[in-house]
């Protein structure tokens, strides 16, 4: 019987999924009815389609699972190596320094030899998996580190969005010039809302932040307009296909404009991950680490919990407001619909899928959960309708099966799993 | 004598700290047997462990010929087990009948609540009033009739005297006897070591985990090693 | 000002607050036996409503709604209850079950998870369109108008009204009579206690889900009546007001969720009317902040403080 208990899991599921699933509506508008109609279509598809196309499919399945593994794989090799010097030296910060310069440098390299063979379509994943990395980053900073749940994400992106896109609109501010308002605004926005709401305990600051979220968007809605804001060519990141020769020797054809932005994004991503790395093996990082385990013994212990919490707060919200300009940038237009609570959940899922709190974490979440359907998009086209559903299910399973997500430590593990007293 | 609880050889502990090391004892049916131990020796936690609260992680709990190891807490008291515990633990924001009757959730023996009231009239008097606000001593009186409600064939009693005037003390042991002679067995936790013996037909004696001793009540008084310790004489 | 207009939308306020108390009595419910927030709450307040439309689709195309209009809605209702109560029942036992003995962030996470999946779930099932409540069950209620001192009031506000505080007595007493409800009172207060005098648990935690899950629902099936239609993300909105009004109340308090529910939706209501409707859910979450700030055990609440 007991080995039977998840397939009856599933049918119950099944059960009570099925009065959503197939009963199809039909509006009868003359008498204002609801017709109901049997969807054998989806029957047809759950008993027959699937089977039969993962039949015809088995060797994509078994791709994707090979690179999930590979990635998963080479981030615990790389783990492994910091873990060996640990073990007989404590790691210097220069070995580890030199280490993850070592990484840049191999990535950086094979950006550059790969460019010029890049279609487009590949490149703009590479700017979109970069923007998400970064935002990811920033998320990391206060889930991960701190352990504080933040739902409202997407509403700090969108204050850096729209500070740049007004500002825009008003002035002709370019991207460059709109890093610095944005940054300020937005980090202003995450002290004054941090400000009462770290004193909560951790689900209602969750909820706070959800309510955030969203009170962005009505707020952006009702005083800035609904339309989209267009950020016009010169304000955008510019193409380097002009004569001047100081860089053509490293990129003999130009650069065209989604080329540069790749460039942009890879460096804000990697500046980012060397601040933050610097970030938190210092004082303060663990300082936050230890909030994070027991706030009541850090705060014992004197560590002055509010304000470093408040500090992690803040800085979140710059990520996520320089992430939000550099969106915006890329994709030409601001509009309050893209910074709903979808996106929020779609970064918070990627830094828990890749691992709260571990340093290259976000990294994997993003490419997994944005690269890996948008790849797998003209294979699998389910994929990215499905993605959000997948997505919640995910973090269930990760959270029951292997809380420290795809990366992580195993400390981070003891630490979630360990019981409440 | 029938056997009616037998715990063999049981291990338990709070996430990776063992505290019990392998305790076996028996009570059987109609007796009172004592458990003596310093603070910290693990009696609440072998209470607990017994009713299923922590888990038996090595042995085996019989009760009446079953194993109850590691059982759901509610199937146990169903099986006959109730417990007074440490510090009482009344629900503060139910009334004194309320407490009562979820006492009485398993045997749905509310018939009982009668005979609890000539035991103790002073509940009677404050059926209607919050758990929380009662006494001491009238709040150790109503955890040990709320563990009566069940209609236990073995009554788990923790400290039952804690905190309590001398006077309300002899009472209670008073009570606890009439209820053994009713027909209950029961397993009492003491500090007052001095009372508990005086009333318990067999005792042992716990140290950090472990059984040290074990004997008939008037043996153990006589203990030089028990008296040292734990009369003070 | 016409003093009219302002008292009908002030009963307006009150019928949506009566259906904003119902869901937030599912808040304090989990809140007070769990010390959790049930993330996942506003989503069933959404799959509560779906279901109650097909319910009404499957009635008119099978019966041709032969049940009259009173019948076919309260046994929409019923159904949407039920199904409600499964999710519920559900989600507790995947999402938080197996999390109890975690870290406070995990069982946040993943009831979360289960959100965006029945978010989405619904959405892929049904529409990413607005789903019309069917106008033949809904108009004939709003079209009877009752004047009650020179005050115009629809029938289905009253109607509505009287279903919410039904369903709330009915639940009072369920949980102040009944031996179940005295368990559960007993499992929010000492959940080791309750386990050592007999209380299955585990079996009551469930029942709580299900029940604040099926309330959640009904709420779901009368505001859909009342407003007309509904969508996949209702829930994400209607779950951060509810938790607003459980908040102000003083969560894990009963008559608490009842009054932070009408006050939410006359705040909700009267900002709509003085301000404009867009403002309305700026007012709650500047509510939200300020009890959060000011009283964050909230109105009724005593003791939780502690908690906050
Ligand atoms: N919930 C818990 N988590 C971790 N350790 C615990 C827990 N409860 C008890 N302990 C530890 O287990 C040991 C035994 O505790 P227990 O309460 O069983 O002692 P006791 O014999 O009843 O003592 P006392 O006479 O003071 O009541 C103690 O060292 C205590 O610190
Ligand atoms: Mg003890």
């Amino acid at each position: 019987m007991k080995r039977f208990r998840p397939l009856l899991w599933l049918l119950w599921c099944l059960i009570i999924a099925a009065p959503l699933v197939f009963v199809g509506l039909e509006y009868e508008w003359g008498k204002g009815l609801w017709n109901a109609t049997l969807r054998t279509d989806r029957l047809r598809f759950l008993v027959s389609d699937i089977p039969a196309w993962v039949g015809g499919h088995w060797l994509d399945v078994i791709g994707v699972l090979v690179f999930l593994g590979a990635v998963v794989g080479f981030l615990k090799l790389w783990q492994l190596t910091a873990w060996v010097q640990w073990r007989g030296e404590v790691e210097t910060r220069t070995r580890g320094r030199v280490r993850q310069a070592g990484a840049m440098i191999v990535v950086i390299l094979i950006l550059t030899l790969s460019c010029r063979h890049l279609a487009d379509t590949q490149i703009e994943w590479g700017v979109m998996v970069c923007t998400y990395i970064l935002l990811a980053l920033g998320l990391n900073l206060i889930v991960g580190m701190t352990g504080l749940l933040v739902l409202g994400y997407a509403g700090f992106v969108a204050v850096g969005a729209y500070t740049f896109a007004v500002l825009h609109q008003q002035f002709g501010l370019s991207l460059w010039l709109a890093f610095l308002p944005a940054a300020l605004v937005g980090g202003l926005t995450g002290f004054l809302l941090g400000l009462p709401s770290l004193r909560l305990r951790g689900d209602y600051l969750a909820i706070v932040t959800l309510g955030f979220g969203e009170t962005v968007r009505f707020l952006i809605k009702n005083l800035v307009g609904e339309q989209s804001i267009i950020i016009s060519r010169p304000a955008r990141v510019p193409s380097l296909m002009s004569e001047n020769a100081a860089w053509r020797w490293l990129f003999p054809d130009g650069l065209t404009r989604l080329k540069t932005e790749l460039w942009v994004a890879v460096a804000l991503v990697v500046l980012s991950i060397w601040l933050i790395r610097n970030l938190t093996h210092s004082r303060i990082g663990r300082a936050w680490i230890a909030i994070r385990e027991d706030e009541t013994a850090a705060a014992a212990m004197g560590i002055p919990t509010v304000r470093l919490k408040l500090l992690a707060f803040t800085l979140s919200a710059i990520w996520a407001a320089v992430g939000g300009v550099f969106f915006v940038a890329h994709n030409t237009s601001a509009n309050p619909e893209m910074f709903g609570f979808g996106e929020s959940v779609l970064i918070l899922s990627m830094v828990v899928l890749g691992g709260m709190g571990s340093g290259p974490g976000p990294i994997v979440g993003a490419i997994v959960l944005y690269l890996l359907p948008e790849v797998l998009r003209e294979r699998f086209p389910v994929l990215i309708s499905y993605r959000p559903m997948i997505v919640g299910g995910l973090m269930v399973a990760m959270m029951i099966f292997r809380p420290q997500g795809l990366v992580g430590s195993l400390r981070r593990k003891i630490e979630l799993k360990e019981e409440q007293p | 004598m029938k056997t009616l609880l037998q715990l063999d050889d049981v291990h338990t502990g709070y996430g990776l700290t063992e505290i019990l090391h392998g305790v076996s004892l028996t009570v059987n049916d109609g007796e009172i047997v004592t458990v003596l131990g310093a603070n910290g020796a693990g009696k609440s936690t072998l209470l607990m462990t017994i009713c299923g609260v922590n888990p038996t992680r090595e042995g085996d709990i019989l009760f009446d010929g079953q194993s109850i190891a590691n059982r759901p807490a509610h199937e146990i008291v169903r099986a006959g087990i109730s417990q007074s515990p440490e510090g009482r633990r009344i629900f503060p924001r139910l009334t004194v009948r309320e407490n009562l009757e979820m006492g009485a959730y398993q045997s749905g023996r509310l018939d009982n609540l009668d005979r609890m009231f000539t035991f103790f009239p002073i509940l009677k008097e404050r059926q209607k009033q919050l758990g929380g606000t009662l006494s001491g001593g009238e709040q150790q009186m109503l955890a040990i009739a709320r563990a009566l409600m069940a209609c236990p064939r073995l009554l788990l009693l923790d400290e039952p005297s804690l905190g309590l005037a001398p006077l309300i003390v002899i009472k209670i042991f008073e009570i606890i006897r009439e209820i053994n002679q009713a027909g209950t067995a029961i397993l009492l936790v003491e500090q007052n070591a001095n009372m508990a013996l005086h009333i318990a037909h067999r005792g042992y004696v716990l140290e950090t985990g472990r059984i040290v001793l074990a004997d008939t009540a008037p043996n153990l008084v006589n203990n030089d090693q028990v008296k040292k310790s734990y009369l003070g004489a | 000002m016409n003093g009219a207009v302002e008292l009908e939308t002030i009963i307006g306020g009150i019928s949506r607050g009566a259906i904003y108390a119902l869901i937030a009595l599912g808040y304090t419910m989990v809140y007070g036996i769990l010390g959790m927030i049930n993330f996942a709450h506003g989503e069933i307040y959404m799959v509560g409503s779906f279901a109650a439309i097909v319910t009404l689709a499957i009635l008119t195309t099978l019966t041709s709604a032969s049940f009259g209009l009173a019948g076919c809605l309260v046994l929409s209702m019923g159904a949407a209850m039920l199904v409600a109560a499964a999710f519920g029942f559900t989600n507790e036992r995947i999402a938080y079950r197996p999390l109890r003995r975690s870290h406070a962030l995990a069982p946040l996470i993943s009831a979360i998870g289960v959100s965006t999946f029945l978010q989405n779930f619904v959405m892929n099932a049904q529409t990413k369109d607005k789903v019309d409540f069917p106008r033949a069950f809904s108009d004939p209620l709003w079209e009877r108008k009752l004047e009650i001192v020179g005050v115009h009031v629809a029938l289905i506000q009253l109607i509505v009204l009287a279903m919410a505080v039904g369903l709330m007595v009915l639940l009072h007493l369920f949980i102040t009579r009944s031996r179940t409800g005295k368990a559960m009172r007993a499992c929010s207060q000492d959940k080791t206690m309750a386990a050592l005098v007999g209380i299955p648990v585990d079996r009551v935690i469930s029942l709580t889900f299900a029940v604040g899950s099926a309330l959640a629902a009904a709420a779901g099936m009368m505001f859909t009546m009342y407003n007309g239609q509904t969508r996949f993300d209702v829930g994400y909105t209607a779950g951060v007001t509810a938790f607003t009004a459980a908040v102000l109340g003083g969560i894990g308090n009963i008559p608490g969720a009842m009054l932070g529910g009408f006050v939410i939706g006359l705040v909700e209501d009267l900002t709509a009317y003085h301000l404009g409707a867009d403002w309305k859910y700026v007012a709650v979450f500047a509510l939200l902040i300020t009890v959060l700030i000011v009283r964050p055990r909230g109105l009724l609440g005593e003791r939780v403080a502690d908690k906050v």
